[in-house]
């Protein structure tokens, strides 16, 4: 919700908006309080002129506290000042972006810039963009800056940012085809094709190695290209998108010094009509770790991403070995779902309808750097996930869900250590609303394998009332059978409350240590035990 | 306006992108070195990290490089990583010295692992380097200053009471105010670590690993250095887990205000 303070200035438009985040944790063993804090703010002028080239007006900035953050982020996200600043003008030829700007070029294989606070990721460049339509159907973007890498390691630098010694530049180019031809609108249909190229300069290092016991020092480029180009196709509810990119050489810690070249290509099919959508996905990447600063491992200072073939589980669970992209130096990423709606009044569908979701992601390294390949050994497997899923609207105040999945996790390709964990996963959840300010919601959930740390069970038990207030509770037990099998019990009991656009989180939480992911990129996170505060507020 | 946002465009797509040729991709460097000055490579280690037993030989290969007298390595497992936390007994290579070496630097619960650090300095990334680093910034801290004398002899250890007597003789140009500890390492420790394969190799022998410091900190006590040749006296006892034939005590001496490494020394115990 977003509750606008407007006032008229002429034909004109000026407004504010923004929020303040505040997630916090009371940790006594020992005692200490750790916290990140963001407060955001725009101001925004709107000229309401219809013959004006000029439309709008920006100006965002982003103060954050994350002196003492929350476990688990790297050693150099702790910090406080000034971490965004902007200000955005849009034409109606385009737009002007001065100060901290965020970017994606397709689909993210060579750029991809953004903001990630659960992970710690803040991928802006300061610097600028441009984005221009010059003619119907053409659109340019260019962008160029130096990346941001956390705060200063040293506190007196602490209101500014420790810049990588870097810059990147980019430049992307989309040509929508259906513009031009008639025909192809009167199909519905549309073809795209896109091209983009980033460069990053970089100054040399020293970088010596010992080599047969003697010393060698890399001679490290300083400027490496990436480039990409897709071809995107869209017709009565089919979509097929094909996309190549390529990296020069780019040696640096995360990939040995390598210098071989890298490169991703991704394919993707997909229909979708009311009540049915098919996807399948095919993606090869190999040494495709695209960074502003070589000597950077990491979460920080990645200018690309690459999107992640895996199922993003929300259920704990299902959730509980998750999939990072970002750990492999080269994969080959299959992935395929299916989902089917039963319409009402039909034998399966019943009064309400029943939906089905079919999901299969199968991920394996490559047989050797660089190959074509399919690393078919048993550890060459890096994750599977195969999983079916059935929502029922059983009546009027009544959902069903229950879920069935089959996994394997390599944990020595996205943990660095171990084997992998095969695992049969069952869950249950349904939610009632009792009345019109009652509802309920509860889940069972069990994961059984021989392997790590064995078998789980949990269950979790959520009551809303008033739409305002929301009580719920979270018992995580390791049942064991394996020889890692800890038989520690966790406990989460939060209660919620939400008014207008408050949020205040409140409760105590026992987890264990594992790993926080999204879009494939992950944070390791420790245990932790104490009271959890959080308070968001938009405006 | 269009014209000249593709001209800006186009320049921006032409930016370079230096290939380096197979054959010019290695310099030779010649090792630098002072050679009276002693390095101290504090690698962060832990037996689940399974690419420290390559950081194990990269600081192996810098000995072999830089030799003894100009380098030495001290492997610490320090209890606050989860590379180092095991609920098994005969795993837990951790001590609380290590401990404190670690947290002083801004270590964390999930610090990556192996790391490492020269001599206590922080650069412009801060204390941690990469192993991949560590020859680079070996080059770059010999300087030709001559930095202040440390020699440091041991009695024979007495194998009943453990306990070795030593002796530190130290000297600088003009008077330096320090720091000089002690810092006990045992060598070749046999025993459990997760390899690059993702086994465990039981049999695996630790290099360099910190036992215990003389008065429990890893930073000693304070001394003046004077520009007389001026001998200290310490004992230590050497901890009942470690084997004496494999111990040595390296004397390092220490900026008294931000704990730089300004020199040390070695002696074997056996």
């Amino acid at each position: 919700m977003l509750f606008v303070c407007a006032c008229a200035w002429a034909n004109d438009t000026v407004y504010v908006s923004g929020g303040i985040q505040h997630d916090g944790l009371l940790e006594y063993k020992p005692w200490a309080y750790k916290s990140n804090s963001y407060v955001d703010l725009s101001v925004h002028y709107e000229n309401d002129s219809n013959s004006a080239h000029f439309r709008s007006l920006r100006a965002s900035t982003r103060a954050e506290l994350t002196e003492w953050p929350l476990p688990g982020y790297e050693t150099d996200f702790g910090g406080h000042g000034i971490s965004h600043l902007s200000i955005e003008s849009t034409f109606d030829w385009g737009a002007v972006t001065i100060g901290d700007v965020y970017g994606q070029f397709g689909s993210g294989l060579i750029l991809n810039l953004y903001e990630d606070r659960a992970l710690g990721i803040d991928g802006a460049l300061r610097g600028a963009k441009l984005s221009v339509t010059p003619y119907r159907g053409i659109h340019l973007t260019a962008l160029g800056g130096k990346q941001r890498r956390y705060w200063s390691c040293y506190r007196d630098h602490a209101w500014g940012w420790n810049y990588s010694r870097d810059a990147a530049l980019g430049g992307d180019v989309e040509l929508h085809i259906e513009q031009w031809s008639k025909r192809m609108q009167d199909l519905d249909m549309s073809l795209t094709f896109g091209g983009s190229y980033v460069s990053k300069y970089e100054a040399a290092d020293t970088i010596i190695d010992v080599i047969d016991n003697a010393l060698y020092m890399y001679n490290l480029p300083r400027w490496v290209g990436a480039g990409d180009v897709r071809a995107e196709w869209q017709m009565k509810g089919f979509d097929v998108l094909v996309e190549y990119a390529r990296k020069a050489n780019d040696p640096g810690f995360e990939n040995g010094f390598s210098y071989r070249d890298g490169e991703a290509l991704l394919v993707s099919a997909g229909y979708s009509r009311k009540g049915l959508a098919v996807l399948a996905q095919i993606k090869r990447s190999d040494n495709m770790s695209f960074r502003s600063e070589r000597k950077r491992t990491g979460i920080a200072g990645r200018l690309n991403h690459m999107p992640a073939f895996a199922q993003q589980h929300t259920y704990t669970l299902a959730a509980l070995y998750p999939y990072a992209t970002q750990y492999a130096g080269g994969e080959w990423a299959f992935q395929a779902e299916v989902r089917y709606t039963w319409p009402r009044k039909t034998r399966m569908g019943g009064k309400y309808g029943t939906t089905m979701k079919l999901s299969a992601a199968h991920i394996r390294g490559l047989a050797e750097p660089g190959s074509w390949a399919v690393d078919t050994r048993r550890e060459g497997e890096y994750y599977t996930d195969v999983n079916i899923e059935l929502n029922k609207h059983v009546s009027k105040n009544w959902w069903l869900n229950a879920m069935l999945m089959y996994q394997t996790y390599n944990r020595q390709i996205v943990e660095g250590e171990g084997g992998l964990v095969r695992s049969g996963i069952a869950v249950a959840e349904t939610r009632v609303h009792v009345s019109k300010n009652v509802s309920m919601r509860g889940e069972v959930q069990y994961l059984y394998t021989p392997h790590y740390e064995g078998q789980w069970i949990t269950a979790l038990y959520e009551l809303s009332l008033f739409h305002q207030l929301t009580l719920s509770g979270q018992w995580l037990y390791n049942i064991g059978g394996a020889e890692e099998a800890t038989h520690e019990h966790y406990y989460t009991f939060l209660a919620t409350y939400t008014n207008k656009s408050h949020r205040l989180m409140l409760g105590y939480t026992k987890t264990r240590e594992g790993f926080n992911c999204s879009g494939g990129v992950c944070r390791y996170v420790p245990r932790q035990e104490g009271v959890v505060l959080s308070y968001n507020f938009t405006w | 306006m269009v014209k000249r946002i593709v001209y800006i465009l186009a320049a921006v797509l032409l930016c370079g992108c230096e290939v380096i040729r197979e054959e010019d991709r290695l310099i030779p460097v010649a090792p630098s070195g002072n050679a009276s000055r002693t390095h101290v490579l504090i690698e962060y280690t832990g037996f689940l990290c399974v690419n420290c037993p390559n950081a194990a030989e990269t600081a192996q290969t810098l000995i072999d490089t830089y030799g003894e007298e100009q380098l030495i390595v001290v492997a610490m497992h320090p209890a606050t990583n989860h590379f180092t936390q095991t609920k098994k007994a005969e795993y837990d290579y951790t001590c609380s010295e290590a401990d404190s070496c670690y947290l002083f630097m801004g270590g964390t619960v999930s610090t990556p692992f192996p790391t490492g650090n020269i001599d206590a300095v922080k650069t412009e990334n801060g204390y941690f380097i990469d192993p991949k680093d560590w020859a680079a910034q070996l080059q770059t801290m010999n300087s030709a200053d001559t930095p202040p004398y440390l020699e440091i002899e041991a009695a024979a250890t007495d194998t009943t009471t453990r306990v070795v007597e030593l002796t530190m003789q130290t000297y600088a140009e003009s008077p330096l105010e320090c720091r000089m500890a002690l810092w006990l390492v045992e060598d070749s420790v046999p025993g459990a670590q997760m390899m690059p394969n993702g086994k465990t190799n039981t049999q695996y022998y630790h290099r360099h690993m910190l036992r215990s410091t003389a008065g429990g900190s890893p930073w000693g006590k304070e001394m003046n250095v004077e520009p007389v040749l001026t001998s200290h006296y310490a004992e230590m006892t050497v901890p009942e887990k470690c084997d004496i034939a494999k111990c040595a005590v390296v004397a390092v001496l220490m900026d008294k205000k931000d704990y730089h490494i300004l020199q040390a020394k070695q002696i074997h115990l056996q």
